[in-house]
């Protein structure tokens, strides 16, 4: 499944706004090549070749910018691209990913507050395709990770929020799967299930935080289809990074129709500074994902478990 | 006003979840309160700060939640429940997001909103 989108990246990571494809390509032909570019005899047509590669929202932001700048094409070019690259050092992400069955779009926005809680606020959102099975009920579910950048480790979960930690990944390289990740539940008052009759704990975010004016579940039934979603807004006044893979599912057939991963780092808490956001869509989940998803339902006894109450 | 009402009023914004801003300990305990904590959540729905304000906007969804049905790792016993539970929180259409104006008319709408449900 994965191989299949990796020989498709434009599939598999979706559509790049143009904007952010002008610094890739700075720090990609670097110095020498922007030199090269400046000394082109036919500067103009250089430029109109960057519009296939950065696309035209980009080239316009060049061309706004070039009229501020000095009459230098290289100092122009460089000094234009730097410009973009200052822009988008704290970004929404907001960019849709082709998926196995379907897509995501993100729609989440930087919350940058100097001195207290920085973040990102908003939905992701997925809507099947028609290569996806039909399902009376599509939702999402996350695992999730907090690194605490003060100490370099994972953030420690107390009180009622203790199950956070308690069910983290543990470090298996020959897996592949990372440290620190959990699905993103809310476990205070929760309760491991002690008999058979007891109710599954939910994976489903919605089940948690249903969010219900800005969110809901999906569904697929031949060519009518409704997208699912959830909102979410994580972030800190602490230096750190957060961690996300966001699964759609369908809830009666347990099919899988992508992942969409994504985070971003609080660089510099004082000073409100998110960066290094990320998003890129998926097949399916990743070996990390699905054993933190194996120890929720461990950690709580969950029907299929190997500690699930016999009676 | 109860006193465990103004308390957690009081710290409404206190220990929100990095993983859920929008989420406090006095969000939690104002939902279990029920509809007598709806009249006084009107003060801080109209706060200046946003995060304030979302942090009450959550609490009466989650009340609102409650009265349909909802459990906290369990959702919604069913559809029409949540339903029912958006019917209500469109009702009044209040956002945490909105001007001024926008959050003084919602507000008034909750408060005929909670006439009615406490009858």
């Amino acid at each position: 499944m994965h191989e299949r989108l990796g020989k498709n990246p434009e599939r598999d990571e979706g559509v790049t706004p143009a904007e952010t494809r002008a610094p890739a390509l700075a720090s990609s032909i670097g110095n020498r090549a922007m030199t090269r570019l400046a000394r082109e005899p036919a500067p103009r047509a250089a430029l109109a070749g960057l519009a296939s590669v950065i696309g035209n929202r980009a080239m316009a932001h060049l061309a706004r910018e070039r009229d501020r700048l000095p009459p230098s094409p290289a100092l122009a070019l460089r000094t234009s691209l730097r410009t973009a690259e200052r822009q988008i050092l704290s970004r929404d992400l907001m960019k849709h990913h082709y998926v196995w069955k379907g897509k995501f779009q993100m729609n989440m926005k930087t919350q940058k507050n100097p001195g207290a809680k920085s973040g990102l606020m908003g939905t992701v959102t997925f809507k099947p395709d028609q290569t996806g099975g039909d399902s009376t009920k599509i939702r999402l579910f996350q695992a999730v990770r907090l690194e605490d950048l003060t100490t370099n480790k994972e953030y420690v979960w107390t009180g009622a929020d203790a199950p956070r930690t308690a069910m983290q990944t543990a470090a298996d390289a020959k897996k592949g799967i990372d440290p620190g990740w959990w699905i993103d539940i809310n476990p205070a008052g929760l309760s491991k299930r002690t008999k058979k009759s007891d109710p599954r704990i939910s994976s489903y975010y919605r089940d948690y935080w249903p969010n219900a004016a800005n969110s809901k579940d999906g569904s697929k039934k031949g060519t009518s289809i409704a997208e699912a979603s959830l909102w979410d807004y994580p972030g800190w006044n602490q230096n750190c990074r957060f961690s996300f893979e966001t699964v759609a599912k369908a809830v009666d057939t347990g099919e899988i129709y992508g992942t969409v991963q994504w985070g971003f780092t609080i660089s510099d808490a004082a000073k409100g500074v998110v960066d290094n956001e990320y998003e890129r869509g998926r097949g399916g989940p990743t070996a990390t994902t699905r054993q933190a998803l194996k120890n929720l339902n461990e950690y709580y006894g969950n029907p299929g478990a190997s500690t699930a109450p016999k009676k | 006003m109860d006193d465990d009402v103004r308390r957690a009023i009081a710290a409404l914004d206190d220990g929100a979840d990095p993983m859920h801003l929008d989420q406090t300990p006095a969000v939690r305990e104002l939902v279990g309160m029920g509809l007598r904590a709806v009249e006084p959540l009107t003060t801080p729905l109209l706060a200046d700060e946003q995060d304030t304000r979302l942090h009450a906007q959550r609490a009466w969804e989650g009340i609102v939640y409650a009265r349909h049905g909802f459990v906290s790792g369990q959702g919604f016993p069913d559809d029409a429940a949540e339903s029912a539970a958006v019917a209500d929180l469109s009702a009044v259409g209040y956002s945490f997001e909105d001007g001024r104006a926008e959050r003084e008319a919602a507000v008034r709408r909750l408060s005929e909103w909670l006439a009615r449900a406490e009858r």
